[in-house]
């Protein structure tokens, strides 16, 4: 979804990056009870990790990626935001 | 005695009821107490070994939120003091629920305050790659806190733990394997 940044129109994006001590298990849990993302989409969003080293989902706005974020931190989470630009 | 033995969770009437041998219940506490004090809001001087352990905690907790160093820090400006205070009240709740003896009943609603508290404090021991910061105890530590967190996150969501293709669960494997034997 897209947002304004600076008069560029910008796709805002919570990243989830994998590490060696968060478990695929408490990972998907704190995406379902965070995110919201369905058991589905939580499991791929896990299998990226593995597959990619990350998983980029899409937030409305910086404020909502960074509530987001901050509330994933509190799971031990290495989430960021980041932003494409289009 | 396996891990199976040191800790069992199961869910009883909207409760997450937990037995923990006296041991693991000691070290659950003296870990969310570690925990609260990394989140204080005034930390110890870095020149101190104290708080240099503590700022190298709080980096391997928080990493950082932006690409941007400058993001990074208005993040932190933003975020910073309402993350530590709400993760270090789940840490002081887990800390005082665990007085007494017998099983433990932690209301459903509130079984996030485990999920997290077991999750973060980890870092007190180990970096994002697990390597422990100082000694191999640490990463001891934080396998017996991954150990804590699972059974409680078995016992939470069994449809997860059916749902996860075995490529995405080699801690399982690995406590599977050690209870076997």
């Amino acid at each position: 979804m897209a947002g304004g940044f600076g008069g560029i129109v910008t796709d805002w994006q919570i990243i989830v990056t994998a590490d060696r001590v968060n478990s695929a298990l408490s990972v998907v849990h704190a995406l379902d009870r965070v995110v919201g993302l369905s058991r589905d989409n939580a499991l791929a969003a896990a299998d990226r990790m593995r597959e990619e080293g990350l998983a980029a989902i899409s937030s409305p706005s910086q404020q909502a990626a960074e509530s987001t974020v901050a509330r994933l931190r509190g799971y031990g989470l290495d989430a960021s935001v980041a932003w494409s630009e289009s | 005695m396996t891990w199976a033995d040191v800790m069992t969770a199961v869910v009883e009437d909207d409760h997450l009821v937990i037995t923990i041998a006296d041991a693991g219940r000691r070290t659950v506490r003296s870990v969310a107490q570690g925990l609260i004090d990394c989140l204080e809001d005034e930390p110890p001087s870095p020149w101190t070994k104290v708080g240099r352990a503590r700022r190298r905690a709080h980096e391997r907790l928080f990493p950082p939120a932006y690409r941007s160093r400058a993001l990074s820090v208005e993040f932190t400006r933003r975020h910073d003091a309402t993350i530590r205070a709400d993760l270090a009240a789940a840490a002081q709740r887990l800390r005082d629920g665990l007085d007494g003896d017998g099983p433990i009943r932690w209301p459903l609603d509130d079984t996030d305050d485990w999920v997290r508290v077991l999750g973060t404090a980890r870092f007190l021991y180990v970096d994002r790659q697990a390597e422990p910061g100082v000694s191999a105890e640490e990463g001891k530590a934080s396998m017996v806190l991954a150990f804590y967190q699972s059974v409680v996150l078995k016992a939470l969501r069994p449809d997860l733990v059916e749902a996860l293709p075995p490529e995405l669960v080699p801690l399982r494997r690995e406590l599977l394997r050690e209870e076997r034997t």
